[in-house]
């Protein structure tokens, strides 16, 4: 007995010992004296990360720069909290992405520095308008875009659609009554009972953002407030439209009334045929390309997203979303941070940007003027098809930059939007359903406003006086 | 009887098959259980993973649980033996102090105790993972309650044979605890073993302390169209409570009718 | 230690606590013994707690000069949230809901298993314990896999049938099923087991003279069986209310809280804003003290009751 408690106790001991060791072990060839940078990353997908961390890899084997690389890659879903956690007990990485969308929330808590003085003018001057547009508050850049991309994108399988006798030559021009012919025909081709729907559309988790671009198209520009946020728009008839649109689809079956995979990866679903038009990001052609190949690529049409009127023109229909690089507010070392940043996306003759929109299939935008220029001048159709690369450039040529208010009152546009859906599914008239909704969400979204002191607040205009 | 047992395995049942089906037959109809194809696809893309490794999180995460029971058994039973046996000055105090620390939800400290881990320099080291959670109100409650229904005379003779009140503890009260001991410890380990969001705070550079629960949702979010992926990975992680329970079960339906005296 | 060394200790002592000596003989050993737990649980519980306290009463951001102090502001705003209110709501049908349900099942499985002693019995009460291995997050894993829209098992039925497919995150009310089942699911072993323990320690003599007075089974159950068992139901209800009214992992991942907020509970609330970055955390904070004091509220009544009781045994 006594024996046995010996033996525990010692091998506690050497458990505790052995774990104290791993603990502390070093690991990283670090070269002697150099500044450490810590670079905190979204976790996507593979072909990104992978881009990425041969980018900085390669940057940490320059030994004599006096700069090392410790990257991390975070998903999604948690990175909000560990990056919180870290900024509270000032633990932060010295840069970060963040998304167009809530870089001014990180501008408000002043959690990022602003880039002015630690980058080279240079850097600002060959951003394209559109994107300086993203980054700048107070006449100040308090990131360096990383990437932009239209955040939605219709892509329909032409050898499905055939097989339904759905003519797709003019998708491009489609309207919504378009849209709703074409599906009609699909059902009886992709039925429901195995497994297959028309088309996958907007789903409800990420409708907030991924239908900024059609609210703009119905109407006219502004989304959920006026441009200069002094009055709600949600319950003008434009969005009326908008729950229409969805109403129309959920009713009909052309859309499940549920689906396990998200808006990001639709497109998944286009591939292996469980339905034949899907909405995404432009990223969906990544995906395509990597985890498909061109045989998939041939039978698949990008095009537009249908509008309520269709037609040739049709104006905005995505918002320009994506990532940028900020530097902590409370980075140790901000000028190691900015050398690089200016590795990563900055510099003038860093070739990772390159890189990586080539490793994209040029699925994103370029955020700046002279890499741009170098792909135009380049045969890039061994890359992605050039038809796709017109439709895509197109589109984001016309995309808004995502709003850039409170995010709770997209969420209250998606509450309307989920209740006139399912209503819908119960056979409740769009009407009856709004009626019944849309004063409540009006409210919340009032309340949102004075809780946030947003009325007249937009921090855009600012710039433009300036 | 034999219908409560199918409701229950069923669930685990049905999704087993699944793990090697691949990406366009999981859900394909109609129905059926056993795939027509049998593919390993789904654990080439979980080992797969150049950043993450499968085994090495699985060997980490028990390691930290198991660490963690032992030692959360014995600060956990060394406090209920104390409050149940010996008399001391404040005594009441201390017993309601620790037992009112039982209904703080986690949620409520999260933030805060990110922070005092961080001054105390456990940040990226094993030690976050294990030594925070250890003392647990519920547990010496659990404890007492047991070492009150011990019979007084085994100490009594113990005493007479010259031993201490620690000696008694050690020598004599953690050996006629194996069944609370197993169902507590199982419960702990439940709870080491499929900790998320503690680790994905506190652990930010130490690749190879990636906890299992971690890694599951990363592939959750990073496979979100390949429902086999992540099945696969979850379903092989239950392995190890599974096969510990196989090993301890005989005394956990014994334990359970002493966790209800609570 | 020597006779000598142990005198003096002893008489250290008796100067210390005078006539009580006697009852605090082994008072030190004692502090030892609870010392570890007492650190650890003010160092990592009471210290984190106070904190969030004390930040719940500024409108704290990590990265600004000065931390505004605001009173009692941040728990006015969050007791203005209409979600948050919302989620209480939920909790509190979940909570019911639960409870009612998995004591019915688990006190009568418990009487199918006390009947059932033979061999069979025993591996019966091996395997409803297993699901207790299984976490949340795989429960709510391998539920989503059978409630699929597209093309999961109990579609796959209803579709081959030709009936409707139930859309789990379109409808309130499947919605809410969709959370509680594998809640259920979950703890159904465990209480059952508990349950079972409790039967077994209703002393078999009483049921023997009842039937001998000629008691029928509904009698034995009022006048034997619940009164016996009060603890293990109030235990039970204990735990199943707190785990009811803290629910996170399993509408986390089956529904996000949706639709429109039908089963959102208040811990899915806060974790969802911790991370809103645009207000501050306290009002988060502010929040989840609430769901504390609220939680401990409804607890402490119950176990405090419950402990009462035990020691009066």
């Amino acid at each position: 007995m006594k024996r046995a408690g010996k033996r525990l106790t010692l091998f506690l001991v050497a458990v505790v010992l052995a774990m104290t060791a791993w603990g502390c072990g070093a690991k990283d060839d670090i070269e002697p004296g150099a500044t450490v940078v810590t670079v905190w990353l979204r976790d996507f997908e593979d072909w990104s990360n992978g881009v990425l961390k041969g980018v900085m890899d390669d940057f940490n084997k320059d030994k004599t720069d006096g700069l090392h690389i410790v990257y991390r890659f975070i998903t999604d879903d948690s990175f909000g909290d560990a990056l919180a956690a870290a900024q509270d007990n000032n633990a932060a990485p010295d840069i970060y992405q963040v998304s167009y969308t809530n870089l001014y929330s990180e501008v408000r808590n002043q959690t990022v520095l602003p880039l002015n003085e630690l980058l080279p003018e240079s850097a600002f001057a060959d951003l394209k308008d559109s994107a300086k547009e993203l980054v700048m508050y107070d006449n100040k850049y308090y990131a360096y875009p990383q990437l932009t991309e239209p955040s939605a994108v219709m892509y329909y399988r032409k050898d499905l659609l055939t097989a339904a006798g759905v003519d797709y030559s003019n998708a491009e021009a489609w309207s919504f009554d378009d849209l709703y012919a074409a599906c009609a025909k699909l059902k009886t081709t992709m039925p429901k009972r195995q497994g297959k729907y028309p088309m996958l559309g907007f789903d409800f988790g990420q409708a907030g953002w991924a239908t900024q671009g059609l609210q703009a198209n119905l109407t006219g520009g502004d989304v959920c407030l006026t441009e200069d946020w002094t009055e709600i728009i949600v319950n003008t008839q434009p969005y009326k439209e908008l729950a229409t649109f969805f109403a129309e689809l959920y009713k009909n079956e052309y859309v499940p009334a549920a689906w396990s995979t998200g808006y990001n990866d639709q497109i998944i679903d286009l591939c292996d045929g469980k339905a034949a038009i899907v909405y995404t990001g432009s990223w969906g052609i990544a995906e395509i390309l990597e985890s498909y190949g061109w045989d998939m690529a041939e039978k698949i049409g990008v095009a537009t997203i249908p509008t309520l009127t269709g037609g040739k023109e049709k104006g905005t229909t995505a918002t320009s979303g994506g990532w940028s690089f900020v530097i902590d507010g409370k980075s140790a070392h901000p000028e190691a941070a900015a050398k690089v940043i200016e590795y990563m996306a900055a510099g003038e003759d860093t070739t990772a940007p390159e890189t990586y929109f080539r490793a994209a299939h040029y699925s994103k935008s370029i955020p700046r003027k002279s890499i741009q220029e170098k792909v135009n001048a380049a045969d890039i159709s061994s890359a992605c098809p050039p038809e796709w690369l017109r439709v895509i450039s197109d589109i984001a040529d016309k995309a808004i930059p995502e709003s850039i208010y409170t995010f709770d009152i997209n969420t209250q546009v998606v509450g309307l939007l989920q209740g006139i859906a399912i209503d819908a599914l119960d056979d409740i008239g769009v009407e009856t359903s709004w009626n019944n909704r849309i004063n409540g969400v009006i409210a919340e979204i009032e309340k949102i406003m004075k809780n946030n002191q947003l009325a007249g607040n937009n921090p855009r205009l600012n710039n433009r006086v300036a | 009887m034999t219908v409560v047992v199918v409701i229950v395995l069923f669930p685990i049942l049905w999704a087993m098959p699944a793990m090697f089906k691949n990406r366009s037959e999981i859900f394909e109809l109609p129905l059926h259980w056993l795939p027509h194809e049998w593919s390993t696809d789904n654990f080439k893309t979980i080992f797969g993973m150049d950043d993450y490794n499968y085994f090495l999180s699985i060997g980490s995460t028990t390691l930290v649980a198991v660490v963690s029971v032992v030692l959360s058994l014995i600060v956990n039973m060394m406090a209920a033996y104390a409050f149940a046996r010996i008399e001391f000055p404040g005594k009441k105090f201390f017993w309601m102090y620790m037992l009112s620390t039982m209904f703080i939800p986690g949620i409520t400290i999260l933030l805060t105790s990110v922070r005092v881990v961080t001054a105390l320099g456990m940040l990226d080291t094993i030690w976050v993972l294990i030594v925070p959670g250890l003392a647990s109100g519920y547990n010496v409650f659990f404890f007492r309650q047991y070492f009150f229904g011990v019979p007084k005379y085994m100490e009594e003779a113990a005493m007479i044979d010259g031993l201490s009140k620690g000696g008694i503890f050690f020598r004599i009260f953690t050996r006629i605890s194996t069944a609370p001991m197993v169902i507590c410890g199982m419960s702990v380990f439940m709870g080491y073993y499929n900790s998320f969001l503690w680790p994905v705070m506190t652990i930010t550079k130490n690749t190879e302390l990636y906890q299992i629960m971690q890694l599951i949702r990363t592939l959750n979010s990073r496979y979100t169209g390949q429902y086999g992926v992540v099945l696969a990975a979850t379903l092989m992680s239950l392995t190890v409570p599974f096969g510990l329970y196989c090993f301890f079960q005989k005394y956990i339906v014994q334990g359970i009718s002493i966790a209800g005296v609570k | 230690m020597s006779a000598k060394e142990r005198a003096t200790k002893t008489s250290f002592r008796k100067k210390l606590f005078g006539k009580r000596f006697f009852r605090y003989r082994y008072a030190f050993t004692g502090y030892a013994m609870i010392a570890p737990a007492f650190i650890l649980l003010t160092v990592f519980v009471v210290v984190p707690l106070g904190m969030a306290v004390y930040r719940s009463f500024f409108d704290y951001r990590a990265y600004a000069a000065v931390q505004e102090f605001v009173g009692l502001k941040n728990y006015l705003t969050i007791l203005r949230t209409t979600s948050f209110v919302n989620s209480f709501k939920n909790a509190l049908l979940f909570a019911a809901v639960i409870v009612v349900v998995q004591l019915l099942l688990s006190f009568t499985f418990a009487h199918v298993l006390k009947r059932c002693n033979t061999v069979y019995g025993r591996i019966v009460r091996t395997v409803i314990y297993v699901p207790f291995l299984i976490s949340g997050i795989t429960a709510s894993i391998v539920f989503l896999f059978m409630t699929n829209y597209g093309g999961g098992l109990i579609n796959g039925i209803l579709l081959y049938f030709d009936a409707d497919p139930i859309a789990i995150i379109m409808d309130k009310n499947w919605a809410r099923i969709a959370v509680i089942v594998p809640t259920l699911w979950l703890g159904f072993g465990y209480n059952s087991l508990v349950m079972y323990a409790g039967l077994l320690n209703i002393p078999k003599d009483y049921y023997e003279a009842a039937t001998l007075d000629g008691a029928g089974w509904w009698r034995k159950l009022i006048k034997i069986t619940l009164p016996g068992m009060t603890n293990y139901f109030l235990l039970t209800i204990v735990g199943l209310l707190t785990g009811a009214l803290t629910m996170f992992d399993i509408p986390f991942l089956m529904t996000g809280g949706g639709p429109l907020e039908s089963t959102l509970t208040p811990v899915l609330y806060l974790f969802n804003n911790y991370r809103n970055v645009l207000q501050t955390s306290s009002i988060t904070l502010a929040g989840a003290i609430l769901v504390m004091l609220i939680v401990g509220a409804l607890n402490a009544g119950v176990f405090f009751g419950v402990q009462s009781k035990v020691s009066d045994d």
